[in-house]
């Protein structure tokens, strides 16, 4: 048997464990997880001859995907993340399960457990959404634990930032909902953590649904175990008008896969999605991003930027598509990869899909090393050479965190600058370990 | 304070300094001219201490020192200072973060207190002025889009904040307007001073009516041709290197 079949055994062998729990579940939910269960059946698990994995080989990965992991502790003094110290509301999941005792909820907003609010209110399990072309999509549906539901309605204006905290041990399949009625606007901020060292894998996804006007700054920090498989699969639709500002800062995982499907369905919406990488050992992290212009007059960018030392991987596939109705168009996409050691590798497919004819796409992807003019000048200045890296690395990731909008109302640019600090951390220690 | 004796540098397996003899004493200035290829850029480098080039023979003491033994960084702190030809584009580096990193590193590297955002703010602005750069200009990135004057006079700026013992200046006149030459004409020679060097390259007798050089050297095929006062600049600037056929470039030779 292949691993890969090893790997969908062991998974088909989990669902098939958990259907007869689905007997007590909201027909309507039933019906949305039996139909996913159904798909990944029939698809089974991506190997590269898919061309969304062509450059991830998850036959190469031993990790177990299924099993509890052992109660973690919880201590968010000892989380070390750009989000940990900032002023906010926050959610606590414990292996993918909502924990009110280590939660301090918002007034006026409905936020908690999705698991809760799908039992009492079944309807919501038709705002999941499915993809026949997303595996762990259906996978998660399938086998869905639990997560965040938040809604927010036209009434309230949240003072803080909202942050959902995720500490795993064991596998999880953790699925958030988010609906922004019109005109509302949150942050949303996402941390990742499990032990050091510790194997599990987490099978994460988001559907985003924003209403006309609404406005969502969603930034994440992937702090996982360097052991572990991190999997998120957004999902993300905008109305007309409305605002979608995302960020993700991958540092975690042995394997991770930051996958994007956004649907811009409404027109003069704008959608920003970026992200930074950075990467040693022999870290693999993968983004795949498909943007679909499908109403007039929206705009999208997405910057990338990763640096790479070790033996680490890049992997970006990104496709911009524009409908024939999606006149005015304005798409950019743009990728730069550093690469800090001769055995690192970065991949990219940029792609372009174009059926409207007045629209502005630019898209570009390079790959490039430490500038050594730049280093000389620096460190003719006394600028050692471990900090003069620092300098020029954090130079060329900051064009990616500076896509981040500070909804935060007491003090703009709190976010940028706590993620500016965890880079910083990460440049000082990488570099530092290299000199010894 | 310098001593360089029969220096010889090899850079892409081609030889470019063929026996390089000279002595710079606190206090002295001085020039060195000399036909496009000449290698006084690389001299520039090799006391800097930029990779890439082979010392083949000779040695640099520098204060006694053995420089070629320090790392750039380590020179810099040791006070040498590189004015950069062509100096370089950082994109994404603020100036003043640049200059604060600059001055705290080498006050680190000596053991000094480092300078708070406030003192190093203030120490910049008081040179920044003295050279009419903006305050906007230092927010912007090293250099990047900069002018050809904006960044020489850039570079006596941070010669100005970081207060070396030996300044290599490597045609930091070239590009500069009238007004523009003064400034930096006027900046050189503020930091003159009993216990400071300089090394002047240059091409042209006017940068050198605003710093009186002690000496002139001349450069040629990886070697000091001649050496003299400063009449030995108006001579060159006056006749070029033509009269001197043993100075001048291959090409015109043939
Ligand atoms: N890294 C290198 N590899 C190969 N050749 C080099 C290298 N650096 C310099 N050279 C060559 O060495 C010679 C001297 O160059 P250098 O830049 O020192 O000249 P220069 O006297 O400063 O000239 P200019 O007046 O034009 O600035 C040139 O022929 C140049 O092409
Ligand atoms: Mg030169």
């Amino acid at each position: 048997m292949s691993d890969i079949a090893t790997l969908e055994h062991s998974l088909l062998g989990e669902i098939a464990a958990q259907e007869a729990a689905l007997a007590s579940v909201p027909p309507r939910l039933r019906a949305v997880r039996q139909s996913a269960i159904r798909r990944f059946s029939e698809t089974g698990l991506p190997t590269r001859k898919d061309e969304a994995w062509r450059w991830t080989d998850l036959s190469s990965f031993h990790q177990p995907l299924t099993g509890a992991g052992a109660e973690p502790s919880v201590d968010p003094d000892a989380m070390d993340g750009p989000f940990m110290r900032l002023n906010a509301y926050r959610l606590t999941f414990v292996n993918g399960v909502f924990r009110i005792d280590l939660s301090d909820l918002p007034a006026g907003v409905r936020a908690g457990s999705l698991r809760t609010a799908l039992s009492s209110d079944p309807a919501l399990a038709e705002r999941l959404g499915d993809n026949a072309n997303a595996p762990f999509l259906s996978l998660n549906t399938a086998l869905l634990n639990d997560g965040a539901l938040i809604n927010v309605d036209g009434n309230t204006r949240l003072q803080r930032p909202l942050h959902l905290i995720f500490v795993n041990t064991g596998s999880s399949h953790i699925r958030n909902l988010v609906v922004l009625d019109a005109r509302t606007e949150i942050t949303l901020l996402e941390s990742h953590y499990g032990p050091a060292g510790s194997e599990y894998f987490v099978n994460q996804a988001s559907d985003v649904i924003l209403g006309e006007g609404a406005r969502l700054s969603h930034y994440r920090d992937q702090a996982e175990s360097q052991n572990a498989l991190h999997f998120h699969y957004l999902n993300a639709r905008l109305a007309a008008q409305s605002n979608y500002n995302g960020f993700t800062l991958t540092r975690g995982a042995r394997l991770s896969r930051n996958e994007a499907q956004i649907e811009i369905s409404g027109s003069d919406a704008q959608c920003s999605i970026n992200g930074v990488s950075m990467l040693g050992g022999a870290q693999i992290s993968d983004t795949t991003c498909t943007m679909e212009h499908r109403a007039p007059g929206s705009r999208s960018n997405q910057i990338f930027r990763s640096v790479l030392d070790d033996r680490s991987q890049g992997i970006f596939q990104g496709l911009i598509r524009v409908a024939k109705p999606a006149q005015r168009t304005e798409a950019q996409q743009q990728i730069k990869a550093l690469l800090l050691s001769p055995r690192a590798v970065q991949n990219a497919k940029p792609e372009l899909e174009i059926l409207a004819d007045d629209v502005k796409c630019a898209h570009g992807a390079s790959v490039g090393q430490l500038d050594q003019a730049a280093m000389f000048y620096l460190r003719a200045r006394g600028i050692d050479e471990a900090q003069a890296r620092a300098l020029l690395i954090g130079a060329f990731l900051d064009d990616a965190v500076a896509q981040i909008q500070d909804g935060d109302k007491d003090g703009v640019g709190k976010i940028q600058q706590a993620v500016r600090a965890t880079i910083d951390a990460w440049l000082v220690q990488q570099l530092v370990v290299e000199n010894v | 304070m310098l001593e360089i004796k029969n220096l010889h540098v090899s850079a892409g397996g081609q030889e470019i300094l063929r026996g390089i003899d000279l002595v710079v004493n606190a206090g002295e200035v001085h020039a060195i001219m000399g036909p496009n290829g000449s290698g006084k850029s690389t001299l520039s480098y090799i006391l800097a201490g930029r990779p890439g080039y082979e010392i083949t023979g000779g040695s640099i003491h520098y204060f006694g020192e053995d420089l070629t033994a320090l790392l750039p960084e380590a020179r810099a702190a040791k006070g040498i200072f590189l004015g950069f030809q062509y100096p370089v584009e950082i994109p994404g580096v603020a100036t003043m973060t640049f200059l604060k990193h600059a001055i705290n590193a080498q006050r680190k590297s000596r053991g000094e207190d480092e300078l708070d955002a406030i003192g190093v703010m203030k120490l910049v602005q008081r040179e920044a002025g003295k050279l009419k750069i903006s305050s906007d200009m230092l927010k912007r990135p090293v250099n990047t889009g900069f002018s050809g004057g904006e960044k020489k006079r850039c570079e006596i700026l941070q010669m100005a904040v970081l207060q070396p013992l030996l300044a290599v200046l490597d045609e930091t006149d070239s590009g500069l307007d009238v007004d523009a030459l003064r400034l930096v004409g006027d900046g050189i020679t503020g930091l003159r001073a009993p216990d400071r060097a300089m090394i002047v390259i240059t091409h042209y007798q006017r940068l050198l009516n605003h710093i009186i050089p002690d000496f002139v050297h001349v450069l040629a095929q990886g070697k000091i041709q001649r050496s003299g006062g400063k009449e030995l600049a108006l001579e060159l600037d006056s006749e070029g290197y033509g009269d001197m056929p043993e100075l001048a470039p291959e090409a015109a030779k043939a």
